[in-house]
């Protein structure tokens, strides 16, 4: 017989020894971030003046917007093209993105001068400037993606509003508010669908602008007009595959069989995407001539080469084998190895090919800076399990379930 | 519309400093930071060698990538001159300008907000020279309107042959060096 899916809140221990590990490492994150609000960005990072931007902007802000691209490019799928099989990977990626732009926009805060004028941007505006369009984009995103959640929240809690004390007098209120909430966000959901869809678009082209604007100062193999596009392809390219590492991982993490069928069509999609990105990389480098870079050995070239065959090629081979695609291992290591190759791309774009006219001494992320962004990953792996336990986002199969009943995308179009 | 440039002669300077020392104390640049700098490259195979001592510092240029990146418009063209400024209480510190700057003209200040060199415009507006052009030694530095075929910084680029750093970047450079 075959199962229907359909969310629930995970009932498991919170604490294991590996969350414990990642409380450790969140605590040492935290530490360095106070410093940085005592001190100052120079007190924690190795950045000058020659290096405006370090990995809190290269890692933490582009990497982290490109492997939060699950959450568009599966509600493109599932909302957009109707791919009804596909609602159960819907919610954990709309969670990942949620969580993932969440704190890109705190680490853009970071590694701001001034942090607290954050919110300049939204008045004073300059429409030329890269960096607006991708603050305002950002910010209007998150919004979309925290209305795209409350369905999950509102099913989680109607009926069920019990505020403790004094406040469960509002019991009455705050549940006839979310079920207004529920109803108004059922009929207008595909506005906001469409409009997480095309803000997703805007901003990950745009991050590949933010390196343009470095001029000479960018490596001729990254440094070419069609980075925008480039870095499109890329998130869209990597937005599966990090949807099927993550949904590997807590299967795994929380006992539940891999949802492998369902994998196994994501996995038909990846390779074709890998393949265009892959044929616009070399026929840019083709183009512009930028081959010769590759025939010394330098950092650059090396650092070209890892990103092009260990991030790309390779992974684009295991995805077009049909062996790799139905295995779990298989598609794991696929995936991570993609992962891999957007995290060397954003990596170069940003610091390997940028070369400031008088650098005084080379970028090396300092330990604070490496310790509060993976300070920040390790919130982020926290959170998405405290989230799964709250409300309902990971699908499990129901045996008693007629079929006619779509429970994944009540809230949904 | 007047269209302010500074104009330095290679030839004449010999690389003392003394422009950024008098920037730094009439800036109050904090201590580690720099809105000018000495820079010295050599040319040439030897025994045709040749050395240029360079005064350098934001080449307030007309296309500047740091004020069309500025996502607040806290980088902007000032009404008098065409000189670059940086509105402080408008700069959130992104850094997006230091990164667009192919003069590494620009750093980020103490307090936060990006900093760099003004031409002295409260000194300009004042009919003062800049304080780099008022102090230099050799007097290599020349400052004026563009636009004016009279003063000495036009007459200085129809008669002598100049260079702009990094041309390639497009940015149309406002700092001109005599060779």
């Amino acid at each position: 017989m075959e199962h229907f899916m359909k969310p629930a809140p995970i009932e498991k221990k919170y604490f294991t020894p590996g969350v414990m590990v990642f409380v450790v490492l969140a605590a040492i994150g935290l530490v360095f971030l106070a410093i940085r609000f005592i001190g100052g960005i120079g007190a924690v990072t190795n950045l000058d003046n020659q290096h405006p931007w370090g990995i809190w902007i290269g890692l933490d802000v582009a990497l982290g917007v490109a492997l939060a691209a699950g959450g568009f490019t599966s509600a493109a799928l599932g909302h957009i093209w109707h791919r009804e099989h596909y609602h159960a990977i819907i919610r954990p990626a709309l969670l990942t993105a949620l969580l993932g732009y969440t704190f890109v926009a705190v680490s853009v805060a970071m590694d701001l001068g001034r942090y607290y004028y954050i919110w300049h941007p939204l008045i004073m505006w300059n429409g030329t400037s890269v960096l607006f369009e991708v603050g305002i984009c950002v910010m209007i995103y998150l919004t979309v993606l925290y209305i795209e959640f409350l369905p999950i929240v509102a099913e989680r809690f109607i009926g069920r509003v019990n505020l403790p004390g004094l406040l469960s007098r509002l019991n009455k209120t705050v549940d006839s508010l979310l079920r207004a909430l529920d109803r108004g966000l059922d009929k207008t959901m595909f506005v906001f669908i469409i409009a997480g869809v095309v803000l997703s678009c805007l901003h990950q082209s745009s991050l590949g602008s933010l390196m343009i604007i470095a001029g000479p100062k960018m490596h001729p193999l990254w440094q070419t007009p069609i980075l925008p596009l480039l870095f499109l392809l890329s998130a869209i390219g990597v937005g599966f595959p990090m949807v099927i590492f993550e949904s590997l991982i807590s299967s795994r993490s929380f006992g539940l069989k891999p949802e492998t069928p369902i994998l196994t069509n994501l996995g038909n999609i990846i390779g074709p995407i890998l393949g265009i990105y892959l044929a616009f990389k070399i026929g840019d480098m083709v183009i512009r001539q930028t081959f010769v870079y590759l025939t010394t050995i330098t950092t650059e070239s090396v650092m070209y080469a890892i990103e092009i065959v260990i991030g790309v090629i390779v992974p684009l081979r295991m995805f077009l084998s049909e062996q790799v695609r139905k295995s779990p291992a298989g598609l794991f290591i696929a995936s991570s190895l993609v992962i891999f190759g957007v995290f060397m791309n954003r990596l170069n774009t940003f610091l390997v090919a940028y070369t400031p006219p008088y650098e005084m001494t080379t970028y090396f992320p300092s330990v604070g800076e490496i310790a509060v962004t993976v300070g920040f990953i390790s919130i982020e792996v926290l959170l998405y399990r405290l989230m799964v336990k709250i409300f309902p986002v990971i699908s499990h199969p129901q045996k008693d379930v007629a079929p006619q009943t779509k429970f994944s995308v009540r809230g949904m179009i | 519309m007047a269209r302010f440039a500074m104009v330095i002669d290679t030839k004449k300077c010999v690389g003392c400093m003394d422009c950024v020392v008098a920037c730094k104390t009439e800036n109050n640049v904090p201590e580690g930071y720099n809105r000018d700098w000495i820079t010295q490259e050599a040319f040439g195979n030897f025994p045709n060698i040749q050395l240029e001592i360079r005064s350098e510092r934001c080449n307030h240029c007309e296309n500047s990538p740091c004020v069309s990146s500025c996502p607040t418009g806290a980088s902007h063209y000032h009404d008098i001159g065409g000189v670059v400024l940086v509105n402080h209480d408008e700069c959130i510190g992104c850094k997006a300008c230091v990164a667009s700057c192919p003069y590494d003209a620009r750093f980020i200040h103490p307090d936060g907000y990006a900093d760099k060199c003004t031409f002295c415009i409260h000194r300009v507006e004042k009919g003062d020279k800049p304080a780099c052009v008022s102090v230099c030694p050799t007097n290599c530095m020349y400052f004026g309107d563009l636009e004016d075929p009279n003063s000495d910084v036009s007459k200085l680029l129809k008669s002598r042959k100049w260079h702009t750093l990094h041309p390639e970047a497009g940015t149309n450079p406002h700092v001109f060096y005599l060779t």
